[in-house]
């Protein structure tokens, strides 16, 4: 009997959903599976991404001086609108790099959010939710190992980069979906060699003594817990001992690459990325602070974009070579956009109103201008994008189920990226 | 008031317990039957009491969250007195120690972070919040007294740090709310936020209702000086224009800009059903009076605020839940699973592992008036808890009888204060030097806020206009700045690029201390006249003491040096003579910290026989060891992500009880390579001193009873002269530790 590839996807979906909630729980809740979410989006959709690189601009990225500047006009101080090969599509003077690449992006002009401030907004953005005390939501790469596991059981699936404690990680998901924190891309994984002087005949000798010696109390307490330790240890070591740790070394990478790049933090982070996405690392995100930029906008943003500009270019450009940039969705994102008024300091306050993202890859089609401001970039015009429509969207390439809802621990009901909408406008 | 009162009362509850006891059976007995009765009911048997080894080594850990070192484990192993199980509880409870374990279980309840609304500007708050619980704690305040003053807490961190309550929510009254039910009924009624809980018995109105209590607890940053500023001037002018308005308001908040996040006030503020209100019993907005909805009714009278009224239902020993809870509670935090679990969500369905023990164990919580100490050494003191592990893992939502506690996981503080436990004397002595950090950063906010809060309406409009005006200056040089900067630019040139970029920092710099000039300095100096003309018993209420007062006169005499030359870096709001006021203020303890320092160092390089070619680890072991294996409990709250506690599960403190004991790679990469273990390993560690001039096999015994609270058994010493046969070059001293550092027996608590 020939299964439907959609039903079996969903087969697979209700049983996993099974396993992670127990059934009771479930069972407990008729009709509400399918109540939350219902009829939000086309349930049918085959994946055009396998794996996400998410990179995420902290603080609020001012959409006039990058993805939607308007030609002249108060609101654009000295930055200027800069037009593409690309008929309608046109980049700031700040991004000169990115702009050639214009054939691979689609922009997004019309995002709105309803946060207007860093930690809420970037909160929502990460998980289609509003900040709440009493839950912690799934952040995208969380839902997507959830969903489709790894792909490379040696190393963790999901990766974040740069230094962000407020994270949302796995959320009220198990904590071994939660990204592995790499602050410095240079350093790698942490504890990933052997202390100091440590010779390796010395770690194992060490190493086998102390399997020799747990025997007993193992043994005793044959339990899942203990049992959990037996299995980290073995992982760890395979780890240790494996090729795919070179996945973290920027050692592997030659000094004209790393200069592509950019030799600062964001710059190697995106190196880091296309590495672990090699290794079968299927979400991956960067973060870039330094956004916020109330005082001395017009400083502040196009030195911002100098390393922006560089990593993303390099990162297109480094993804198509090598095959990846067709099932890789390339994601720029931030929590809001920045006001059309210029303030007494030379800069720009937080506008969640009207802001801008982008995307690239991933079966996303390129050369894409989508939705539109005024002319001064203060509203929407038209196809307003709400954050949990951005998520919805990543959600609809990778081919996870939008409206599949799953239960927290306290049996609230949650999908992927809530009530949004796909737009599948963006897919070619 | 409350505090004498109920402690007086509490003396004499205890008085009368005590006498009662006599007559009565003893509690810890009394939990024993309950426990072998249940038990029996299921025809199921205890498991057989522990050894001393395992008993000393679990009744550490579960007090003081630490393994006991090698000297408290000889001392106890050796003693032959028959009540030394009881002794070593009553010993161990109360202690510093315990105050810090304590406090891990308390954080993790209340969410508590060092930046506690998210901010680092509100770490003063923060940490005088963590301060107030650590006190709370070390005096054992009963716990129903403790959470009355937190859910009922309003006024400034620095006169009642329990805000922290409503700080941890900042602009968050309705899921505060929620978390009060949670976390003290055990009810979650988060659902019914929107609608009617679809599991349980809560209607979104019954949540309204509760929530009215205390919806009138704002925590804002503003300040009623604005408004009034404001009408001052209209009073004056007439209409003021929008954007005077606007210009008032953004010099007003650069004012109040350092005291942010440290004000809890009680309002009126009138709580509304949402817009969307779906249910027929009311309209959608309309004004919800405060109502509870279990238990007696909360007794709401005119002349008091109804966060009060709820505060005395919440905490009753009538409430059906509250007692419940904290006894369940207790009763988890010994055996490592509740009689109902999970505790914060206690539905009528969930079932009840031992319904009478549970209920003995409520009504032994009132009796003990709430007094943690003695509930927890009650429960520690029956043979139920001394007993060996189970050897099966309970299966969630079937009930466990307790035929012993279940075997865990340490948590990540148990294995962090371990390792602090084997590498520092004293593990347990708090920290003095954060303690007076965060009287520092308390005093600083303080300081500003008595520059204020006591201004008359007149004196913030004159301020603030005279801020604005700097403002205005400040921008036409950010201006030229500016034009600078863009003029480097279209040079290429990034030495001027970043010479004039540094120009525009130093602008703001320039604001910040034109503002402690002009407002704060002015305002304090104003004050400490005040202090210096003061008659007999007539009381000023200020910080500004002598010293700090001789600072700030110092500061007025030179007035206007405080505009910044352009080498100041970093330059913030509470640096210049602000900072220096509270140095003086603060100056003796802080000498008494370093001098008790250099003595400790003097006496250690004396008596640990510190050799010349040695001086250099002792200085880094003192510099850097000794001041970073502090207990998790005097660290940052929680530790950055990374930190080896947050790899062990240690909360995040963003969700109520959010620690985990899950395993992961990243664990057993930071046992196997992090940089933790050179501590414990370092030669000026408290283990690897007591094996200086020992043997090889004493150094084993020491190692044992250091990490494992035992001696190696002789299958074990005929393993290790195994290994060292079978290759003599690999086994070294600090291997052994690392060894025994990755065994399962080392992590999990038996």
């Amino acid at each position: 009997m020939k299964i439907d590839s959609d039903l079996s996807r969903r087969h697979f979906v209700s049983n996993a959903a099974k396993t992670f909630l127990g059934v009771s729980a479930l069972s407990a809740a008729p009709g509400l599976m399918q109540a939350a979410g219902a009829g939000a989006s086309p349930l049918k959709q085959v994946a055009t991404a396998k794996r996400v690189i998410y990179l995420y601009m902290n603080g609020g990225m001012s959409h006039l001086d990058t993805l939607d500047p308007k030609s002249g006009g108060e609101a654009m101080g000295p930055t200027k609108r800069v037009p593409s090969k690309v008929d309608g599509l046109a980049l700031s003077d700040n991004l000169p790099l990115v702009s050639r690449q214009a054939e691979h992006l689609a922009i997004i002009n019309s995002m709105t959010s309803t946060q207007g401030a860093h930690k809420q907004g970037n909160y929502y953005m990460h998980t289609s939710y509003e900040l709440r005390s009493s839950i912690r939501h799934p952040a995208m790469g969380a839902w997507l190992q959830k969903y489709k596991g790894r792909s490379n059981p040696t190393i963790p699936g999901n990766v974040m980069i740069g230094n962000d404690s407020t994270h949302p990680g796995s959320g009220f998901f198990e904590s071994s979906l939660s990204p592995l924190m790499i602050q410095d891309p240079e350093g790698g994984l942490q504890n990933s060699v052997m202390r100091g002087k440590t010779t390796q005949e010395q770690f194992d000798f060490h190493r086998n003594l102390a399997e020799e010696l747990d025997k007993p109390f193992i043994e005793k307490y044959d339990q899942k817990n203990v049992r959990a330790y037996t299995d980290m240890y073995a992982d760890a070591i395979k780890l240790m001992r494996s090729k795919d740790l070179a996945a973290f070394d920027l050692d592997g990478e030659s000094d004209s690459m790393k200069t592509r790049y950019g030799k600062n933090p964001f710059g190697l982070g995106c190196l880091l990325a296309r590495r672990l996405v090699e290794y079968g690392v299927n979400f991956v995100e960067v973060s870039m602070g330094g956004w916020d930029t109330h005082n001395s906008n017009f400083v502040n943003v196009p030195e911002q974009c100098q390393s922006l500009d560089a990593a993303l270019s390099t990162l297109l450009i480094d993804l198509e070579r090598r095959g990846l940039l067709d099932e890789t969705l390339v994601v720029l994102a931030t929590e809001f956009g920045r006001t059309p008024e210029i303030n007494a300091n030379e800069g720009r306050d937080h506008h969640p109103q009207a802001f801008s993202c982008l995307m690239a890859g991933g079966g996303v089609k390129g050369g894409t201008v989508y939705g539109k401001t005024d002319e001064r970039g203060g509203k929407v015009l038209e196809n307003a994008i709400k954050v949990p429509d951005l998520n919805a969207t990543i959600g609809y390439s990778l081919g996870l189920p939008l409206d599949q809802v799953l239960y927290s621990p306290s049996m609230r009901p949650f999908t992927l990226a809530d009530k949004g909408k796909p737009v599948v406008e963006l897919f070619g | 008031m409350r505090v004498l009162l109920s402690t007086f009362i509490l003396f004499l509850s205890l008085t009368a317990f005590a006498d009662k006891n006599t007559k009565k059976v003893d509690p810890s007995l009394r939990i024993d039957q309950l426990v072998v009765k249940n038990l029996n009911a299921s025809e199921l048997k205890p498991n057989r009491m522990t050894s001393d080894e395992v008993f000393v080594r679990r009744i550490h850990l579960d007090v003081i969250g630490r393994i006991p070192t090698k000297a408290e484990t000889l001392t106890f192993l050796e003693s032959k007195d028959p009540e030394k199980r009881s002794k070593l509880i009553g010993q161990l409870i109360g202690s510093d120690g315990y105050v810090s374990h304590q406090y891990n279980w308390w954080a993790e309840l209340l969410r508590a972070k060092s930046a506690i609304a998210g901010n680092n500007q509100s770490t003063p708050a923060g940490m005088a919040y963590e301060q107030w619980l650590k006190k709370s704690i070390r005096e054992n305040r009963p716990f129903d007294e403790v959470v009355y003053d937190l859910v009922t807490a309003s006024g400034s961190s620095w006169d009642n740090p329990a805000i922290g309550y409503y700080l941890r929510d900042y602009g968050m009254p309705l899921d505060n709310l929620a978390i009060t039910s949670q976390v003290f009924l055990g009810t979650q009624i988060v659902c019914a936020q929107c609608h009617d809980h679809p599991f349980d018995e809560w209607t979104q109105m019954d949540y309204y209702h509760l929530a009215a209590f205390t919806y009138p607890q704002v925590t804002t940053n503003a300040h009623p000086l604005q408004r009034k500023a404001i009408e001052l001037l209209q009073k004056k002018k007439g209409k003021v224009s929008a954007d005077r308005k606007k210009i008032l308001g953004r010099a007003f908040s650069e004012i109040l800009f350092p005291v942010r996040f440290n004000n809890v006030v009680e309002t009126e503020r009138k709580l509304r059903l949402p817009h969307d209100y779906q249910y027929d019993d009311s309209k959608p907005k309309a004004v919800v009076k405060p109502a509870t909805f279990m238990g007696p009714e909360a007794v709401i009278s005119d002349t008091q605020p109804p966060v009060e009224a709820f505060g005395e239902w919440l905490t009753s020993p009538d409430n059906p839940r509250f007692t419940k809870v904290i006894a369940n509670r207790m009763w988890k935090k010994a055996f490592g699973v509740g009689l109902i679990d999970p505790v914060d969500d206690l539905k009528p369905n969930n079932p009840v592992a031992n319904p009478e023990l549970l209920d003995y164990l409520t009504k032994l919580m009132v009796e003990v008036d709430y007094d943690l100490q003695k509930f927890q050494q009650i429960i520690f003191n029956t043979k139920s808890y001394q007993r060996e592990s189970s050897l099966k893992q309970p299966t969630p939502g079937v009930p466990y009888h307790f035929a012993g506690p279940v075997l865990r996981r340490m948590t990540a503080e148990q294995i962090w204060d371990s390792l602090v436990a084997m590498t520092v004397d004293n593990p347990d002595t708090p920290s003095k030097g954060r303690e007076l950090f965060a009287q520092k950063k308390l005093a600083t906010v303080q300081l500003i806020a008595e520059a204020i809060y006591d201004q008359t309406p007149g004196e913030f409009l004159r301020n603030g206009s005279e801020v604005a005006e700097i403002q205005k200056q400040l921008s036409e040089e950010i201006d030229s700045a500016l034009a600078k900067v863009l003029e480097a630019r279209e040079e290429g040139d990034p030495d001027k690029i970043t010479e004039a970029q540094q120009e525009t920092n130093v602008i703001r710099q320039k604001l910040y201390a034109q503002v402690a000039e002009k407002v704060y300095r002015e305002e304090l100096a104003k004050k400490a006249v005040l202090v210096a003309s003061a008659g007999d018993g007539e009381e000023i209420d200020t910080l500004i003491d002598d010293d700090a007062a001789a600072v700030l006169e110092e500061a007025s005499s030179m007035a206007g040096s405080m505009s910044m030359d352009s080498t100041t870096k970093g330059y913030g709001r509470t640096d210049g003579f602000i900072k220096d006021m509270i140095e003086a203020k603060f100056a003796g303890e802080t000498a008494a910290i370093r001098a008790d320092r250099e003595a400790q160092e003097a006496k250690e390089l004396v008596e640990w026989k510190v050799k010349k070619k040695d001086r250099n680890t002792f200085k880094t072991f003192n510099k850097i060891v000794k001041r970073r294996m502090l207990r998790a409990s005097e660290l940052s709250q929680p530790t950055a992500p990374g930190h080896f506690l947050r790899e062990f599960g240690q909360s995040d403190r963003e969700l109520v009880e959010n620690s985990s004991d899950g395993a992961s790679i990243t664990q057993a990469l930071a046992l196997l390579n992090g940089p933790t273990l050179g501590a414990a390993t370092n030669r000026f560690s408290v283990l690897f001193r007591s094996m200086r001039g020992e043997t090889f096999t004493d150094r084993l015994d020491t190692i044992y009873l250091t990490m494992l609270s035992r001696k190696p058994t002789p299958e074990e010493l005929r393993i290790f002269q195994r290994a060292w046969k079978s290759d003599p070059e690999s086994g070294t001293v600090s291997g052994i530790v690392w060894t025994m550092l990755n065994t399962r027996q080392f992590l999990f608590v038996e």
